[in-house]
């Protein structure tokens, strides 16, 4: 956990950056962890006043008490340690002889990744505005027009800062090829822990570092240009 | 009818990235429970895991190991990342414009080159043997980033003129702090600390790195235990470190809504 945690926040310096509303919210509630929950506090005192609340009481309420709770549900995993949530897929690939390849390596990321991608993309989809969904229906928009031509631009700064948030830690990741991968899955991660721990070659291993660096801040800073919410906008 | 068609399809997704998040979490909790040591089919309950749990002294030993560590650091770094949220909410010309972002790098980085980065210096710089000293300092290090980034958006969210006002009616810097600052950002500061410690609790990558040999922490434990096979016993300390950091996160954010609620 400590790990992901310390992932949340490579859409990086809210003030630095001048970024967004978005972005910085984001920031902030992946630097907290309560964050959150103020976040989903708000959205749904604010939801009656929106137009899907128009069905009777009892729905409505209902309504308004899920939100949170599904959040909240997406970052609880997260409390558990990082090896615990590999050590799941251990047991469960392990019956069925998947434990060792390539796919079990990709599996463990993407679940122990998932949510890095689902929180940015929540805070952003949280500020679209309803109204322009109504108005394109209105004008005669089917739901697949609806969200190609509105929902999807409008969230493609929050799958960009999503996508950096998973890639930039995968990146550096040697502990998930080491215990869900063969020995022919080998990532730059593993190599550089290796050249530290095992085979003992500092340089090496120092030039490694700096590579991964270098790919890191200009992933990141490509990111947060794309994450700018002038961006989204412009589409 | 299209818009009922559609909710239910979005249903459908939604249920299958929870079954995708919780079925291998609850997995390995049904499993400490299992009579059996392959983690394979459900033979019956016992808890007897728990028990070898409690007589593995390499487990308790990391175990205290962590404990310690963790509330060494989270303390350290509590006090140590305070300072800088309140430097970095002063201070925002000059130079120390820089501050925030020297503050939070280390925040941003993959976590291998954190671990390799302090290797170096330890090793290299300091010349320190690793252990004890190298895994708090380390932990410190990375926790002072969150409790800076906590503290300064609490402080953001409070009115400055009271500090001036405090100024005004004689109250000397400390005073300030001490009777004005300080009681105003305490639940900022009681969050920053509980996410140091379960932070340093729970860091496996960069205490990996900086431990050396003498010194196990329950991470690396759980490491060289899961890296061997798989056991039942592990299942069990998973299912108690689950509930252990699902009650401190359950206080972090009894004490936070406020904290955050200023900012927005």
């Amino acid at each position: 956990m400590a790990s992901c945690w310390r992932r949340c926040s490579p859409t990086l310096f809210p003030d630095e950056t001048g970024s967004s509303n978005a972005a910085t919210r984001w920031v902030s509630a992946g630097d907290a962890k309560p964050a959150f929950i103020s976040v989903t506090a708000k959205r749904s005192a604010r939801r009656p006043a929106g137009p899907r609340a128009v069905p009777r009481a009892p729905l409505t309420k209902w309504l308004v008490s899920l939100p949170p709770t599904l959040f909240l549900l997406v970052i609880l995993p997260l409390a558990s340690n990082f090896l615990i949530r590999i050590y799941a897929w251990i047991i469960l690939l392990g019956p069925v002889d998947l434990l060792y390849t390539p796919f079990a390596v990709i599996a463990g990321m993407v679940y122990v990744h998932l949510p890095f991608m689902i929180l940015p993309l929540y805070s952003n989809l949280e500020q679209h505005d309803p109204a322009l969904l109504e108005a394109a229906q209105d004008l005669g928009a089917g739901s697949w027009t609806r969200f190609w031509r509105i929902t999807l631009p409008l969230s493609l700064p929050g799958i960009w800062a999503g996508a950096a948030l998973v890639f930039i830690p995968v990146l550096g990741m040697f502990a998930i090829p080491e215990l869900l991968g063969g020995t022919r899955d080998i990532l730059i991660g593993s190599l550089i822990k290796e050249q530290f721990l095992e085979s003992r070659d500092w340089p090496l291993g120092s030039t490694l570092s700096l590579l991964l660096t270098a790919t890191v801040l200009v992933l990141a800073g490509l990111s947060v240009w794309a994450a700018s919410p002038r961006r989204g906008r412009a589409r | 009818m299209t818009r009922r068609r559609r909710s239910l399809w979005l249903r459908a997704a939604a249920l299958t990235v929870y079954a995708f998040l919780y079925l291998p979490l609850a997995v390995v909790v049904i499993f400490s429970f299992n009579d059996s040591l392959l983690n394979a089919e459900w033979v019956g309950f016992t808890t007897r895991w728990y028990a070898v749990l409690f007589d593995d002294t390499a487990m308790l030993h990391a175990a205290a190991n962590s404990l310690f560590i963790a509330l060494t650091a989270a303390t350290t770094a509590t006090v140590l990342g305070t300072m800088a949220g309140i430097a970095m909410q002063r201070w925002r010309t000059g130079f120390l414009r820089c501050l925030p972002f020297l503050v939070l790098t280390p925040v941003a980085m993959p976590e291998i080159l954190l671990g390799v980065s302090l290797l170096l210096f330890f090793r290299q710089v300091l010349d320190l043997t690793l252990g004890m000293i190298s895994i708090l300092i380390a932990h410190i290090t990375f926790s002072i980033g969150f409790v800076a980034i906590i503290v300064r958006v609490r402080l953001a969210g409070l009115d400055g003129s009271i500090f001036e006002a405090a100024r005004d009616l004689g109250a000397s810097p400390w005073q300030t702090f001490r009777h004005v600052t300080l009681p105003l950002i305490q639940p900022g500061v009681l969050a920053g600390f509980l996410m140091s410690f379960t932070l340093s609790i729970d860091d496996f990558v960069i205490t990996f790195f900086v431990a050396g040999v003498g010194v196990t922490t329950l991470p690396l434990q759980i490491y060289s235990m899961i890296k061997v096979a798989v056991s039942p016993e592990v299942n069990a300390v998973s299912t108690l470190l689950m509930a252990l950091t699902l009650t401190l996160i359950a206080l972090a954010a009894k004490r936070a809504p406020d904290t955050l609620k200023q900012r927005a």
